[in-house]
C-alpha cells in the first residue's frame, strides 16, 4: 500500500470558490498542512467556515463575504485548546500580540477538531505534524449516511467489485476445483436447454406429424437421459459449491480470528465483544450462504442466459425481439424501486437496533427496572419502538410488493406477445407449434430466475457489507508479533525503566504525562491514586498492550518496542481485578499459560496460591469444569486460581491490578497470603484502592492527573504528608469508624 | 403447592404395572427415574423406584430382575462423578454397595434421588428439585436445542396454528379480504392453461373441419386478449393479496412482540435467574423475526398452495382421468423421499447447529479473556483451538448441504418423471385421437402448477417446525404468571411508615437447598440496620425478599404489620429504594435517569436530588450539564459518578425504605467518602438496611445484623456486639489487621 493512497482526513475537499480565494492568500511555495471545514460560524450560527494551516500561516476563510476572515502568522501562535460548549465547542488558538482565534463547531466535528488543536500545539512547538490517521467515524466519509456502528463500513458505498475481487480471492488455492464446478454448471446448463428441444421435435414430428414415425418411445427416453444427466450434475455440482463455499470462509474465519488475536489492546477497548462475535457469526453466516447459493446460482443463471438467448435468437429472430421488449421497462424500472427499496432496508435497520438495544438495556437492568416499578413505562417505550418498527417494515414490504407486481407485469406481456404473433406466423406457416411451445417454455426459464434477482441482489449486498466488515478487521494492523528485528530476551532481569513517558488513548487527552521511574529487579513498586489518574494505563504499558506514545519504556535498559514481543509477554504475569477464567477444567486453566505441564507443578502452585484447600473439596477436584467464563466458583475461588495461574507462569515482572478488591475480609486475607508468596523476588507492580494489599511494597508510586505527583517508601511518603499521607488519613477514618464505635 | 414434590418420569404402561405388581398396596411411589446406562456401564437402561417404605431397581429396563433395598436398610446414598458420568451408590447395612451407573446428562437427576432417599430414610419429608433442566425432549428423547428449551418435533402445529390465528381476530376484515383475494388469484392462475389449449385446439392445429383464415385470425385475438384480461385480474388479486400480507404479518408479529415484551417486563426475578438475557433476547428478536417471515411468507401460501392443488386435481380429473392417474405416479414417490429425507436432514442441521454455536461460544470467550490470552501469549494456541471448531463447522456444513442437494436435486428427478410419463402416454393418446393436443399441451402446463406447491410443502415443513418452535418459545413466556401487579385483593398501603419484621423465614432460591433459615428480626420504622457476613451467606437475598423480588418459602415478611404478600405490589416497589454495587443506568441524559421513578419530576427537584447526591458539581462541569447522554449502560460517566447519580434517583424516589447493597464497594477512597456523604443524607428518617463488606460503610447503624450460613448469629448495635467479643468482632478484626496494616508499618 502507497502512502499516497491513505489521504489525511485533515485535507479536505474545499470548494472551488473558497480554493480561489485560498490562492490569494498563500504563496505557492507554502505547504497545506491541515485543511478542514467546520459547520458554525459562531455559538449559535450554522455557517460552513475553512480552518487553513500552512508552515507559515493560518486562515480562516469562508465561501462569500469576508466577514470572520482570519489570516495570522503561525510564528505568533503559541497553543491552541478546545474548550466544550453546549452542543459543540470551540477551538481558541492563542498568540502573543492579539486576541486569539475562535473557530467554532458542533459536536459532530468535535474529535476532529481536538486533533487539530493537537496539530497547532505541535506546529507551535516546531515539532513536525503527527496527527492521526483515522478519526472516530460517526458518519460514512463518502455519503455522509449515518455508519451503523462507528469506525464501520457503509452498506451504501462497499465497492461491490473490490469486495467480490477479494472473496474470488479466497478462491484461489482451490483453482482446479473451481475450474471443475465451471465446467459442470456449463455441462448442467446445457442439459436444461435440451428438453424444451424434445418437446418442440415431440409435437411438430410426432402429434402433428401424419403419420406414427414411432419416434415417441425415444424422445421419451431422451427427456428420460435428461433427466438422470441433470440430477446427477446438479449433486456433483452442489457438492462442489458448498465444497468450496465452506472451504473459503473457513479460511476467511481462521484468518479473522487470527488476526483478532494478534491486534492490539487499542483496537479491543473500542470495540465491543459483541459486535466483534456478530461478524465471526452473522457476517461470515452472511458471506457463506453467499458462497455456497448465491454465487452458484448468479453463475448458472447467467451462462443459462447466454444459451436461452442464443436459441431464441436462433429459432426466431423477429419473436426474440418481441419476447425482449418487456426486458428495458423491467430493469429501469426494477433500479428505480430498487433504490427505495435499500432506504427501506436501511431505515429498517436502524430502528431494528434501537428496539434490540432498549431491549438489552431494560432486560439486564431489569432489578432497576422492577425496584422502580416502572415496568409499564419501559413497555409503553418499547411499544413506541416496535411501532415504529412496523410501519417501516410494512412500507418496506409494500415496496417490494409494488415491484414485484410490476416486474411480474411487464414480464407476462412477453408471454402474450408470443402467442399472439407466434399463432400468426403459425398461420402464416412461417413457425411450427413445436418452436411456439419451446418458445415459451424457454421464455418462462427466462424470466424465473429475474424474478428472484431483487431477492439475490439484496443478499448479496448484504454479504458485502458483511465482507467488508470482516476484511476490515483483517486489514487492521495486528500486534508486531513477527518482527524479525526483535531483540530476543529469554531470560529478563527484571527492570523497568519509565523514561518520559506519556500516554494517551485519545490524541488531545492525554492518560499519562512525563513519567519518570526506575525500578530495579526484584523491586515491589505500589501504585496509588484516585480513580482515573493513571494506574492501569501505566501497568498496561508495562505488558506493551499499548505503545507509549511519548518517551520510552525499557526493560533490562532495551526499549519494550524492540524486545521481542512473545519474550517479553512470556516472562510478565498479570493478575487483574476481574479474573477471568476460560471454559474447560481447573488443572487447564493453572496450566493456561504453560499447556503440557506436571500434575505435580500443578499441586505446587495450588498450594501456593491457597487453591488447593477449596479445590479437594470440589467433587471432581482438579477436573473439575469452571463453567462459561468460570461462573461455577465465586469470585474469590477464581481469583486465587488466577494467581496460581500466575505462579506457575513464573514471570519476572508480576502486575497486580486491584487483585483483592469486592472481596469479603477473610477471602481477602487469604489471597494477601497468596500474593505475597506470589512477588517475592520478582519486579512487582502492585494496584489497589485499598491501601493495604501495598503493606509490603518497597516504593510507593502516587499518581495525580496522569503524572507521578510521590514516590517514595512508605514512611518518606508519610512524613511528607503530601498527597499519599492524605489518602491514608481518609481511609483511615472510614475503615477505622467500626473500631472506634460509634456513630459520626 | 403440595409440601411433597414427587419425580416422577413417564414409564412405558407394561411396565409401569409390573411394578406396581411388586409393590405392597399401601405403598406410594414418591420417585420414579430412569438412567440411561445399564449395571454393566452400557447404554441400556434402568428403572429406580423409591417409595415411603422401599427402594427398588428394575436391571436392564424389565421388572425381572429386581433389587429391593428397605429404607432402614440404607446407610448412605450419594452420587460419585466418574469421567463422563457417575454412578448413584446405595450402601446398605446388609451386604454389598449397590451401584447404579448413569452419563453426564443424568447427573442432575439423580443427584437430587440420592438426597431424596437420604430424607426418606430419614423419616423427613421430601424436598428434592424435580424442576431439573432438561437436555433432551420428554416426549421424542432428542437433544433440545437449548436447556429446558422446546423441541422443534414434539410441538402441536394445529394448536400452534390456533393460537397464532387467534392474533389475527382483530383484524378479521383484512383477513377476509385476503382470503378473497386468495381464491381469485388461484383461480385466475388456472384459467391461462385453458386459453391456451383452445389456442392450439381452435386456431393453430384445428380439428375436424378447419375455419377459414380470418376466424382464426380473430378467434387467436380474442382468446390472447383473454389471457390479458385473466392476467390482470390475477394481477390486481396478488396485488391486494401482497399489500395486505405486508400489513397483517407485521402488526400481528408487532402485537405479539408488545404482549411478550410486556409479559417479561411484568415476570418475577425468579424467571430472569434460570434464563440468560441472550436467550430472551433472541425469543423477543430471533423468534419473531421467524414468526414474521412465516406470517407473510409461509401461512399465506400453505393456504393457496392447497388451493391449487385440489383446484387443479380436479381440472385435470375432468380433463382426462387416466392421464391425471398417470400424472400423479411420481407424487407418492415424492412424498415419502421428502419423508424419509427431511428427518435425515434435521439430524444434520442440528450437527451443524451446534457446531456454529460452539464455534461463536469460541470467539465469545477468546475475545471476552484477549486480556489474559496477551497477558500469558497464548494467542497461537488459542488460534489452532479455533481452528479444530472452525474446520468442524466446516465439515458439518458440507455433510448437510450435501444432503440437501441430493434432497432437492432427487426430488427434481422424480418431478421430471411425472413430465415423461405424461410425455408417453398422453402422446399415445393423441396419437390414436382419443385427446387433443391442446388437452395435452394444457395438462403438461398444469403439472407444473402442482408439482410446485408439492415440492414447497416438502420444504415447508422443516420452516414451519422452526416458526412454530419460534412461537411456542414466546408462547411459554407469555403464558408464565407474571407478578401479582393486578391482585384486586391486594390491601392498598400508599404511606408506608417503615415497620419492617422478619417472622421465622425461610427461602431458598432452588426450594431444596435454603439460603436463609429461620429469620427473625423486627425493624421500627427510621431505623438503619447492618447487615454482615461473608460472600454468599444471604445478604443480598435478604433484601431481595423485602423488595418481594422473590417470596418467602417459609414465614413472612411484614410492612407496618401487614403481610408483604397481601400488599399491592406497585405500593412496594414504589416506596423501596434501591441501590445496587453495580449500578445500572439506561441510555438517555443524566437528568433522564435521576427521574427514572418519577418521570414528573420537576427539573428543580432534580437538581435538589443530585444535590443531595453529591452529583451537581459532577454533572454541571460536563459540557451539556443534566442533559449529558450517560451513553449506553452509562458508559460514558465513570463508576463513581454512575453510582452517584443513581443515588440521586434513590433520592428522588423518596422511598420508605431503603436499601444499599454494597453501594461503594468499587470505588476508590475519596470517592467513597463523597458517596458516603451522600448516603448519609439518604438515610435520615428512613427504614434502611445497608449491606458491605467493607465494615466502614455501615457506621451510621443503629443496630447489625451477622449472618452466618443463611441464620442470623448476631444482632445488636456496635457496642454490643464487640463486647460480646462473638462472629462480628471476629470480623472487625480481621479488617483491622488487613486495613492498619499500612498504618503501622515501618
Amino acid at each position: 500500500m502507497t502512502k499516497h493512497a491513505e489521504q489525511s482526513p485533515f485535507l479536505e475537499q474545499i470548494p472551488v470558490s473558497v480554493s480561489d480565494k485560498l490562492r490569494r492568500e498563500i504563496r505557492p511555495e507554502e505547504r497545506v498542512l491541515i485543511q478542514v471545514v467546520t459547520d458554525m460560524a459562531d455559538r449559535d450560527q450554522f455557517e460552513e467556515r475553512w480552518l487553513v494551516i500552512t508552515d507559515r500561516q493560518l486562515l480562516v476563510l469562508r465561501e462569500s463575504g469576508i466577514d470572520g476572515m482570519v489570516s495570522v502568522s503561525m510564528n505568533g501562535v503559541r497553543t491552541a485548546t478546545v474548550e466544550p460548549l453546549v452542543g459543540g465547542g470551540q477551538l481558541e488558538v492563542e498568540r502573543s500580540g492579539g486576541e486569539p482565534v475562535r473557530i467554532y463547531f458542533s459536536n459532530t466535528l468535535a474529535p476532529k477538531f481536538s486533533e487539530v488543536a493537537e496539530g497547532i500545539k505541535q506546529l507551535a512547538a516546531d515539532e513536525p505534524l503527527a496527527l492521526a490517521t483515522e478519526l472516530e467515524q460517526g458518519r460514512c466519509r463518502k455519503c455522509g449516511r449515518l455508519l451503523p456502528e462507528k469506525d464501520g463500513t457503509c452498506p451504501a458505498c462497499t465497492h461491490s467489485l473490490d469486495t467480490l475481487r477479494r472473496l474470488l480471492g479466497y478462491m484461489a488455492p482451490h483453482r482446479g476445483r473451481v475450474l471443475l464446478l465451471i465446467g459442470l454448471t456449463l455441462l448442467s446448463t446445457l442439459a436444461s436447454l435440451v428438453p424444451p428441444q424434445i418437446t418442440k421435435r415431440l409435437i411438430d414430428d410426432v402429434l402433428t406429424a401424419p403419420v406414427d414415425t414411432g419416434l415417441l418411445p425415444w424422445l421419451v427416453l431422451g427427456f428420460l437421459g435428461t433427466g438422470v444427466f441433470a440430477w446427477i450434475t446438479g449433486i456433483a455440482r452442489n457438492w462442489l459449491g458448498t465444497w468450496i463455499g465452506l472451504h473459503t470462509t473457513e479460511e476467511m474465519r481462521a484468518h479473522l480470528f487470527s488476526t483478532l488475536q494478534f491486534l492490539p489492546l487499542r483496537f479491543h477497548g473500542k470495540r465491543k465483544v459483541g459486535a466483534l462475535v456478530s461478524r465471526m457469526s452473522n457476517d461470515s453466516d452472511l458471506v457463506e450462504n453467499y458462497m455456497i447459493s448465491d454465487i452458484p446460482f448468479v453463475v448458472s443463471n447467467a451462462l443459462m442466459l447466454i444459451g436461452i438467448l442464443g436459441l431464441l435468437f436462433y429459432m426466431n429472430v423477429e419473436l426474440t425481439i418481441y419476447v425482449l421488449l418487456p426486458v428495458p421497462p423491467i430493469v429501469l424500472g426494477g433500479s428505480f424501486v430498487w433504490r427505495r427499496l435499500e432506504a427501506h432496508w436501511r431505515r429498517f435497520s436502524v430502528k431494528w437496533s434501537r428496539l434490540s438495544s432498549h431491549l438489552n438495556e431494560s432486560i439486564r437492568g431489569i432489578r432497576v427496572v422492577k425496584a422502580f416499578a416502572q415496568e409499564r413505562r419501559e413497555g409503553d417505550r418499547f411499544d413506541r419502538h416496535n411501532d415504529e418498527l412496523r410501519e417501516v417494515l410494512v412500507s418496506a414490504e409494500r415496496n417490494w410488493v409494488v415491484f414485484f407486481m410490476v416486474t411480474n407485469f411487464f414480464m407476462s406481456f412477453g408471454v402474450f406477445f408470443v402467442w399472439y404473433i407466434g399463432g400468426r406466423q403459425i398461420l402464416g406457416n412461417q413457425l411450427t407449434l413445436g418452436e411456439l411451445m419451446a418458445f415459451v417454455t424457454y421464455i418462462w426459464m427466462l424470466y424465473q430466475p429475474l424474478k428472484w434477482f431483487g431477492d439475490f441482489y439484496g443478499f448479496m449486498m448484504r454479504a458485502y457489507a458483511g465482507a467488508e466488515r470482516i476484511f476490515e478487521v483483517i486489514d487492521s494492523r495486528p500486534e508486531p508479533f513477527d518482527n524479525p528485528n526483535a531483540c530476543k530476551m529469554p531470560a529478563l532481569g527484571g527492570r523497568v525503566a519509565f523514561d518520559g513517558v506519556g500516554f494517551d488513548y485519545d490524541p488531545g487527552k492525554p492518560i499519562l504525562r512525563d513519567i519518570h521511574v526506575d525500578v530495579a529487579p526484584g523491586e515491589m513498586i505500589g501504585l496509588v491514586g484516585k480513580s482515573g489518574a493513571g494506574k492501569t494505563t501505566f501497568v498496561n504499558l508495562i505488558c506493551r498492550f499499548y505503545d507509549v506514545t511519548r518517551g520510552a519504556l525499557r526493560l533490562d535498559d532495551v526499549d519494550i518496542r524492540d524486545i521481542k514481543l512473545e519474550d517479553m509477554r512470556s516472562q510478565i504475569g498479570l493478575v487483574a481485578q476481574q479474573s477471568f477464567l476460560f471454559n474447560g477444567t481447573i488443572a487447564e486453566n493453572i496450566s493456561y499459560g504453560c499447556p503440557g505441564t506436571t500434575f505435580d507443578e500443578i499441586l505446587r502452585v495450588s498450594y501456593a496460591a491457597n487453591v488447593h484447600e477449596f479445590v479437594v473439596k470440589m467433587p471432581d477436584g482438579y477436573d473439575m469444569v469452571v463453567g462459561e467464563q468460570g461462573n461455577r466458583l465465586s469470585g474469590g475461588e477464581k481469583q486465587r486460581i488466577a494467581i496460581a495461574r500466575a505462579i506457575l507462569h513464573d514471570p519476572k515482572i508480576l502486575i497486580l491490578d486491584e487483585a483483592t478488591s469486592s472481596l469479603d475480609t477473610p477471602t481477602e486475607k487469604k489471597i494477601q497470603e497468596a500474593i505475597a508468596n506470589l512477588t517475592r523476588g520478582r519486579t512487582t507492580f502492585a494496584i489497589a484502592h485499598r491501601l493495604s494489599t501495598l503493606r509490603s511494597a518497597d516504593r510507593i508510586v502516587v499518581l495525580d492527573g496522569g503524572k507521578i505527583a510521590e514516590v517514595g517508601s512508605h514512611k518518606e511518603l508519610m512524613r511528607r504528608e503530601g498527597l499519599f499521607h492524605r489518602l491514608v488519613k481518609t481511609q483511615q477514618t472510614t475503615s477505622s469508624m467500626m473500631a472506634v464505635g460509634g456513630k459520626l | 403447592m403440595p409440601e411433597t414434590a414427587k419425580l416422577m418420569e413417564q414409564i412405558a404402561d407394561a411396565q409401569a404395572s409390573e411394578v406396581a405388581k411388586t409393590l405392597a398396596s399401601d405403598e406410594e411411589i414418591l420417585i420414579l427415574v430412569s438412567t440411561d446406562l445399564d449395571g454393566d456401564g452400557r447404554f441400556g437402561g434402568q428403572w429406580l423406584v423409591v417409595t415411603d417404605k422401599q427402594v427398588v431397581i428394575a436391571r436392564n429396563g424389565t421388572a425381572k430382575q429386581l433389587i429391593r433395598i428397605p429404607l432402614s436398610d440404607i446407610r448412605s446414598a450419594a452420587t460419585e462423578a466418574l469421567v463422563g458420568g457417575g454412578r448413584l451408590e446405595i450402601e446398605r447395612f446388609s451386604g454389598p454397595t449397590i451401584k447404579i451407573p448413569y452419563s453426564r446428562t443424568e447427573e442432575e437427576k439423580l443427584t437430587e434421588v440420592a438426597r431424596g432417599i437420604e430424607q426418606l430414610r430419614d423419616s423427613e419429608a421430601l424436598s428434592i428439585n424435580t424442576d431439573l433442566s432438561r437436555t433432551r425432549c420428554q416426549q421424542c428423547g432428542r437433544l433440545l436445542p437449548e436447556k429446558n428449551g422446546i423441541c422443534p418435533a414434539c410441538i402441536s402445529r394445529l394448536t400452534t396454528l390456533h393460537r397464532i390465528a387467534k392474533y389475527m381476530m382483530p383484524y378479521r376484515g383484512r383477513v377476509v379480504v385476503l382470503g378473497i383475494a386468495s381464491v381469485i388469484a388461484t383461480a385466475s392462475e388456472l384459467l391461462p392453461a385453458l386459453v391456451v389449449k383452445r389456442i392450439v385446439d381452435e386456431v393453430l392445429v384445428p380439428v375436424g373441419t378447419i375455419p377459414p383464415m380470418d376466424e382464426r385470425l380473430s378467434l387467436l385475438g380474442f382468446l390472447v386478449l383473454a389471457l390479458i384480461g385473466i392476467r390482470l385480474v390475477s394481477w390486481g388479486a396478488e396485488w391486494t393479496h401482497g399489500w395486505i400480507v405486508a400489513w397483517l404479518g407485521a402488526q400481528v408479529t408487532a402485537d405479539i412482540r408488545s404482549q411478550l415484551y410486556r409479559r417479561l417486563e411484568m415476570l418475577s426475578l425468579q424467571f430472569y435467574d434460570k434464563r440468560k438475557v441472550g436467550a430472551l433476547m433472541s425469543r423477543v428478536t430471533r423468534d419473531t423475526g421467524g414468526l414474521q417471515e412465516f406470517l407473510v411468507d409461509g401461512l399465506p401460501y400453505l393456504i393457496i398452495n392447497v388451493m391449487m392443488i385440489v383446484g387443479i386435481l380436479a381440472f385435470l380429473f375432468g380433463m382426462s382421468v387416466s392421464l391425471s392417474l398417470y400424472m400423479l405416479m411420481p407424487v407418492p414417490l415424492i412424498v415419502l423421499w421428502g419423508a424419509v429425507f427431511w428427518k435425515r436432514m434435521r439430524r444434520h442441521f442440528g450437527k451443524w447447529n451446534r457446531a456454529w454455536s460452539k464455534l461463536t461460544e469460541r470467539t465469545n470467550e477468546a475475545l471476552s479473556g484477549i486480556r489474559v490470552v496477551k497477558a500469558f501469549a497464548q494467542e497461537k494456541r488459542e488460534i489452532e483451538s479455533f481452528d479444530r471448531i472452525n474446520a468442524r463447522a466446516r465439515q458439518t456444513g458440507v455433510e448437510t448441504e450435501l444432503n440437501r442437494g441430493i434432497f432437492f436435486e432427487t426430488a427434481t428427478f422424480l418431478t421430471g418423471l411425472g413430465v415423461l410419463v405424461v410425455w408417453y402416454f398422453g402422446g399415445g393418446e393423441v396419437l390414436q385421437g382419443r385427446l387433443t393436443l391442446g388437452t395435452l399441451l394444457a395438462f403438461y402446463s398444469y403439472m407444473w402448477l402442482v408439482y410446485g406447491p408439492l415440492q414447497w410443502f416438502s420444504a415447508v415443513n422443516s420452516w414451519m417446525s422452526q416458526a412454530f418452535a419460534g412461537a411456542e418459545r414466546i408462547f411459554e413466556v407469555i403464558d408464565t404468571e407474571p407478578e401479582a401487579y393486578s391482585d384486586p385483593n391486594a390491601v392498598a398501603i400508599p404511606d408506608i411508615k417503615g415497620q419492617v419484621t422478619f417472622r421465622n423465614v425461610s427461602f431458598g432460591y432452588d426450594k431444596s437447598k435454603p439460603v436463609l433459615h429461620n429469620i427473625n428480626l423486627d425493624v421500627k420504622p427510621g431505623e438503619m440496620i447492618g447487615i454482615v457476613g461473608r460472600s454468599g451467606v444471604g445478604k443480598t437475598t435478604t433484601v431481595n425478599l423485602t423488595c418481594r423480588f422473590y417470596d418467602v418459602d417459609r414465614g413472612a415478611i411484614e410492612i407496618d404489620g401487614v403481610d408483604l404478600r397481601q400488599i399491592r405490589l406497585q405500593d412496594i416497589r414504589s416506596q423501596i429504594g434501591i441501590v445496587l454495587q453495580e449500578p445500572v443506568l439506561f441510555s438517555g441524559t443524566i437528568a433522564e435517569n435521576i427521574s427514572y421513578g418519577d418521570p414528573q419530576a420537576y427539573f428543580s427537584e432534580v437538581i435538589d436530588a443530585a444535590k443531595s447526591a453529591h452529583a451537581h458539581n459532577f454533572i454541571v462541569a460536563k459540557p451539556d450539564g443534566y442533559d449529558t447522554q450517560v451513553g449506553d449502560q452509562g458508559n460514558n460517566l465513570s463508576g463513581g459518578e454512575k453510582q452517584r447519580i443513581s443515588i440521586a434517583r434513590a433520592i428522588l424516589h423518596n422511598p420508605r425504605v431503603l436499601i444499599l447493597d454494597e453501594a461503594t464497594s468499587s470505588v476508590d477512597v475519596e470517592t467513597e467518602k463523597q458517596i458516603q456523604e451522600a448516603l448519609g443524607r439518604l438515610v435520615k428518617g428512613r427504614t434502611t438496611f445497608a449491606i458491605a463488606h467493607r465494615l466502614s460503610t455501615l457506621r451510621n447503624a443503629d443496630r447489625l445484623v451477622v449472618l452466618d450460613d443463611g441464620r442470623v448469629v448476631e444482632v445488636g448495635t456496635h457496642a454490643e456486639l464487640m463486647t460480646r467479643n462473638g462472629a462480628f468482632a471476629d470480623l472487625v478484626r480481621l479488617q483491622q489487621e488487613a486495613a492498619q496494616i499500612i498504618a503501622i508499618k515501618d
